[in-house]
């Protein structure tokens, strides 16, 4: 770890490292919802995949929101970790 | 060519401000051209936002993501799911005229249209109100818990979450009709996903508003990150006037402006007003220039104290400026009070403050225009050219043929028909002719507006009439009205090799 990633991770307050990870993460788990389900229903992707359970739209819009946004938080995360993002906690005040 | 010589200098501790802990901000409030410009702008915005989903059209919600149903209503226009492509165009002219207008104005964007500047507007307004101006609020923010402190505080924390709710609640009500939400709410009927939504908008508003406000600007906005990306020499930034500005200082009462000074010294044939002899009076104290040398800025802060991203102008174009004006405004105030022209910080290119002539109409910009003219044209004939009606056959899945009785064969299909124009369908449904095919049972059907018709049909082909595969072109039409509607759909039939 050099100089400036140490001094990144030793001055960042835990709250903007998080939202780093998160707030861009969300934003694409958005964009992918609004793509993905403006091509497929819902409904008719959960009759393909499992007929006997009952899915509604409003569920399938957000299991596959939450869905994306695990992923691109997972790839965040990676990314962060491998930057060195939380390898230090910021000193508490 | 000579290398420039340089020398590179340690980062002072407060530079590393891309992450760096900010004092809070407390905007000075502000009245000038600029700012009647964005209150105007926050009005009709938040107008459409709140108002719209009240408005109703032809006996719908005027505009209405209904999700659920997957339809969107916006006024006269229906978009079904196959119209995807038409939102993503919309998107990509929104994503080039932000380019275009950053290329031709610099950040209008942020400054006036960008919903974190509007609702944080809204904020201010609601703090300004409980807590007073700018000095009473920083004074009452160091001052202890006091009741009245409670009281301006309880305040001001009401009206932000009720604002927010209903921020929440009409965003909510662009998904689901508002009047059925409003009647949700008062039986206490609200779905878990409007509550959750309701919720999680409204404090969304609540945080970036109320909290978060320059710091999303800062540290969120991926605009603020790439827009130098779209400036160039010819972009209208909001910049102050070093040369004339500087050397900044208090000076003395009814002390003419330097462009004055400027030109009675040219009068007088005299050279420079570096070269003229310093005359200094001192009155309040060390940090004073002599007076000779004084340029227009009277130092008094006023552009750093309105600033809502609590930067100085006076440092240069920097990020953090969301080009809202605020310090023209201010700057403009106080030259009307020193009796001094107008525009010390002013809207201006970094070519005219090089002494050069703008170039409104350059290559960039010229590129812009063509593309942007070219994709909103092709929205628009897209969109008013879209299908009313689009018709899908699917053939039966278990069964290739099937012989009745008296040795005719018979093929089962399903029709799926979507009416996607503004009024009910009155359908007739035929084969093309040239196969001997008839339908068995009705080829006529109803479709209201925005219906999807999914209706059996069976075709025959009379005893050794038609053997082997054959396309088969299925064609409906509406024999109602004026405006006549048809679509087509190629399938197959089948039937058994002749014999």
């Amino acid at each position: 770890m050099n100089a400036a990633q140490e001094a990144t991770a030793a001055e960042v307050p835990a709250l903007r490292r998080w939202g780093a990870v998160l707030w861009p993460s969300f934003f694409s788990a958005g964009v992918a919802t609004v793509v993905f389900f403006a091509l497929i229903d819902p409904v008719e992707l959960a009759d393909a995949a499992w007929p006997h359970v009952r899915v509604s739209r409003e569920l399938g819009y957000s299991l596959g929101f939450f869905g994306f946004w695990a992923a691109t938080f997972g790839s965040s995360l990676f990314s962060a970790l491998l930057l060195g993002h939380f390898l230090k906690t910021a000193p508490r005040a | 060519m000579n290398p420039i010589p340089h020398q590179l200098l340690p980062e002072p501790a407060d530079e590393r401000r891309l992450y760096a802990a900010q004092p809070k901000v407390y905007p000075r409030e502000i009245d000038g051209r600029f700012a009647r410009l964005r209150l105007t702008a926050v009005s009709v915005l938040l107008g459409i936002f709140y108002g719209f989903p009240w408005l109703r059209w032809n006996g719908h919600q005027a505009v209405l993501f209904d999700l659920p149903a997957r339809k969107f209503y916006v006024f006269g226009l229906t978009f079904w799911p196959q119209d995807f492509f038409w939102l993503a165009w919309l998107l990509i002219i929104a994503g080039l005229s932000l380019f275009f207008f950053t290329a031709l104005a610099g950040r209008l964007w942020c400054g006036y249209a960008c919903p974190q500047t509007v609702w944080t507007e809204v904020f201010l307004w609601i703090e300004r109100a409980c807590e007073g101006r700018r000095n009473a609020r920083i004074k009452l923010d160091a001052g202890p818990w006091t009741r009245e402190k409670w009281l301006r505080k309880g305040l001001k924390q009401t009206l932000w979450i009720a604002f927010a709710l209903w921020t929440g609640f009409t965003f909510v009500g662009f998904f689901t009709p508002v009047t059925e939400l409003g009647a949700e709410i008062a039986s206490f009927r609200l779905s878990g996903w409007e509550t959750f939504w309701i919720l999680f908008y409204g404090f969304a508003t609540y945080g970036n508003a109320g909290y978060l406000r320059e710091q999303v600007c800062k540290y969120m906005c991926p605009y603020a990150r790439f827009q130098s990306a779209m400036f160039d020499r010819d972009t209208l930034v909001i910049s102050y006037d070093t040369e004339r500005g500087e050397t900044r200082g208090a000076r003395k009462r009814g002390m003419p402006s330097v462009l004055t000074r400027l030109a009675e010294r040219a009068a007088a044939s005299l050279s420079a007003r570096a070269a003229t002899p310093s005359v200094t009076t001192p009155i309040d104290g060390a940090r004073r220039p002599p007076a000779a040398t004084l340029g227009d800025c009277v130092d008094c802060d006023a552009c750093v104290q309105v600033c809502p991203t609590g930067i100085d102008i006076r440092d240069g174009l920097q990020i953090e400026c969301i080009a809202c004006a605020s310090c023209i405004d201010a700057c403009d105030a106080v030259m009307d009070k020193m009796g001094y022209a107008r525009g010390l910080i002013r809207y201006t290119t970094e070519n005219m403050l090089a002494g050069k002539p703008r170039h409104v109409l350059r290559t960039r910009t010229l590129v812009y225009a063509a593309l942007l003219t070219f994709l909103l044209g092709t929205f628009v004939w897209g969109v008013t050219h879209r299908a009313p009606l689009i018709v899908e056959v699917l053939r039966d899945r278990y069964a290739l043929y099937r012989e009745t009785g008296d040795g005719a064969i018979e093929n089962s299909y399903r029709l799926k028909i979507a009416n996607k124009s503004d009024h009910a369908l009155h359908l007739v449904v035929e084969p093309s002719d040239d196969l001997p095919l008839t339908i068995v049972g009705h080829s006529t059907l109803d479709i209201g507006v925005g219906d999807v018709g999914d209706i059996p049909l069976t075709l025959r082909a009379a005893p050794h009439a038609v053997g082997g595969k054959h396309r088969v072109e299925l064609h409906v039409r509406s024999h109602d009205g004026d405006d006549h509607v048809e679509a087509e759909y190629t399938t197959e039939f089948f039937a058994p090799e002749a014999r």
